[in-house]
């Protein structure tokens, strides 16, 4: 039964990876850039609903509020920062990738102060499965991802924004030629990459009750391995199969640290984890070619 | 722009910076205080020059570079400390097996990381980073997180300039052999490289383990200056100034990270105020230097010098008109 609560505990931490995952593996997929400061903006999220949460605004609306919010920050950066730079050289795009996200780090520690904050507890109670007693958060986290996974899942897949998407994504040269306006299409998918990333925010809102400005890096590391190990796109060869490999792999990497941490110690699952990728990345390496 | 490292100008000018040096540490001029300064700048040339060696020459991003350090600075202190040896081989065999531990594990974490094009060491690179001031934490290696105090204070002036003038020398005879050259193509077009017979995965690895052994002499050295150490130093803040060092001293440049590594270690103690936003400071300029000048500020320190030259002589000649 140990093990039972154990993988039913992974689900919120797997949740949180699978969708910052998604955000990662969609930002790759556009423009082939590793967008750091998804990290660094899901931890600005969470802030910024407890800020809205402690006016007294209802939960939803403080989410749709962050939201809104966080887009504009992704969109302007994408417009000011990565444009510019990926146009002229991608080796520098990644440098400014990891010093922005350093940046907006160290530059909201200066301004707020690095004191672990208390969240208010926006969602309480459980819910009972038979003798197996599940957290409502928990229920929540997972129906959430799912749902989402679904939405972008078809949006890629049925819909004509989803062909532009995967156009660009394939040849974006081509869909210029076509009369695509990739920069539109970029600047959407990261308006989607932010979507995802407040969702993440107000699920690790509801779940969590404590929270410092340092929690971004190591989630961020982690949903990134996540990533990976779902492919990154590259495996699975086309861009919704991607999507599902992004979840499988932030749900897998949600396990793999609940189990370390229940069955060795909390130390060593840091480790696992990159250990795994490691063991991953040398495997499978010839698909990546 | 190839100078020859050989040539009597480069040597003259590095033994008179070494007699102004001693001569002024020895009669009073600079303070021991100023002298530890100067002696964690050679250190930072060194970190900064291998580093470059990994980013520019090599193109692939490492901010593991402290960690690389952690980890020779604890293996020459365990060394030094817990081995009762003998007198003055102490020291540079301790360095010596800092750097060594450091580049197995360099090969150990970019093995899995090389095999793949792209540039997926830097994710490796920044989790190591954690995970190596974790386990020292966890572990309590020599310490742990209250840190080891009471290192031999091994590291005088000239053992450190020694072996920064050796490393720096030996990193410039590497850029323009054969090898470097073959690096330089990796970097550029790995497909191409691999095409033309070079075995880039043997060479990345190799490359990327040579930057991390000197970064482990770099941290020996560094560990035997500062004589406490403490896990939470080799933090990736650390990496990240690093990076910000090569870059902004321009990628692939040995002249320029020289240059940078001295201004950016020296700055903060002259202008106190900016130790606390240090790191918003050196990010910042990193990515203005890659918005603005790519190729770095201090890489080119002849059209520097001919610039304070011609601004020179053009202030002496309106002197003389007036």
């Amino acid at each position: 039964m140990n093990l039972i609560n154990s993988i039913i505990d992974s689900l919120l931490a797997g949740g949180i990876y699978a969708l910052i995952a998604l955000a990662f593996t969609l930002g790759v997929n556009i423009c082939g850039l590793i967008n750091f400061v998804n990290g660094e903006l899901f931890v600005i999220c969470i802030y910024i609903i407890n800020l809205c949460v402690n006016l007294h605004i209802p939960f939803i609306f403080s989410v749709i509020i962050t939201m809104i919010i966080c887009a504009i920050s992704n969109i302007a950066l994408e417009f000011y920062f990565y444009r510019p730079i990926l146009k002229r050289n991608k080796f520098h795009s990644l440098i400014v990738s990891i010093g922005l996200a350093f940046l907006i780090q160290n530059v909201f520690v200066f301004i707020f102060g690095s004191n672990p904050q208390n969240l208010s507890d926006a969602v309480i109670g459980t819910l009972m499965f038979g003798s197996i007693e599940i957290e409502y958060s928990l229920f929540i986290c997972f129906i959430v991802t799912l749902a989402l996974m679904f939405a972008v899942y078809s949006l890629l897949k049925y819909t004509k924004l989803g062909k532009m998407i995967r156009a660009v994504s394939e040849n974006s040269d081509s869909t210029a030629l076509m009369g695509i306006n990739n920069d539109k299409i970029i600047l959407i998918v990261f308006g989607i990459c932010s979507i995802l990333l407040t969702a993440a925010a107000s699920l690790f809102y509801m779940s969590i009750s404590v929270t410092d400005p340092y929690v971004g890096t190591m989630i961020g590391l982690r949903s990134l391995a996540a990533a990976i190990i779902g492919g990154l796109g590259i495996i699975s060869g086309s861009v919704p199969e991607s999507v599902i490999g992004a979840i499988a792999g932030g749900f897998i990497v949600g396990l793999i640290e609940t189990l370390t941490r229940t069955y060795v110690s909390t130390q060593m699952s840091d480790i696992a984890i990159f250990l795994i990728l490691a063991v991953y990345l040398t495997v499978n390496c010839k698909k990546y070619k | 722009m190839k100078k020859n490292f050989f040539s009597p100008k480069i040597f003259l000018l590095i033994c008179l910076i070494y007699v102004i040096s001693i001569v002024a540490i020895n009669f009073g001029f600079i303070n021991s205080y100023w002298e530890g300064i100067l002696k964690i700048a050679l250190i930072n040339i060194i970190l900064v020059v291998s580093l470059n060696l990994a980013t520019g020459i090599l193109g692939q991003l490492s901010l593991a570079h402290s960690a690389f350090m952690a980890i020779g600075a604890y293996t020459s202190v365990m060394i030094t400390k817990f081995f009762t040896a003998s007198g003055w081989l102490e020291f540079p065999f301790a360095v010596i097996c800092g750097g060594l531990v450091a580049m197995f594990f360099a090969v150990f974490i970019s093995y899995p990381a090389m095999k793949i094009p792209g540039n997926y060491l830097l994710i490796i690179t920044l989790a190591v980073n954690e995970i190596v001031r974790n386990f020292i934490i966890n572990f309590n290696i020599a310490g742990g997180s209250t840190g080891c105090r009471g290192i031999a204070h091994y590291s005088n002036f000239s053992a450190v300039y020694i072996i920064t003038v050796l490393i720096v020398g030996f990193i410039y005879l590497l850029i323009h052999s054969k090898y470097g050259r073959a690096t330089i193509c990796i970097s550029q077009n790995e497909m191409l490289t691999k095409s033309c017979g070079v075995d880039t995965f043997s060479y990345k690895i190799a490359t990327f383990s040579l930057a991390a052994f000197f970064a482990g002499i770099a941290g020996g050295l560094f560990a035997h200056e500062l004589l406490v150490i403490e896990p939470n130093m080799f933090d990736y803040t650390y990496s990240l100034e690093l990076l910000a060092m090569v870059i902004i001293g321009g990628l692939g440049s040995i002249s320029g990270s020289i240059i940078s590594a001295v201004i950016f270690t020296i700055l903060p103690y002259t202008i106190e105020f900016i130790l606390d936003i240090k790191i918003i400071i050196y990010l910042l300029a990193m990515i203005l230097v890659i918005f603005y000048m790519p190729t770095g500020l201090f890489s080119d320190y002849k059209a520097i010098l001919a610039a304070i030259k011609q601004r020179f002589l053009k202030k002496f000649s309106r002197g003389e008109k007036s």
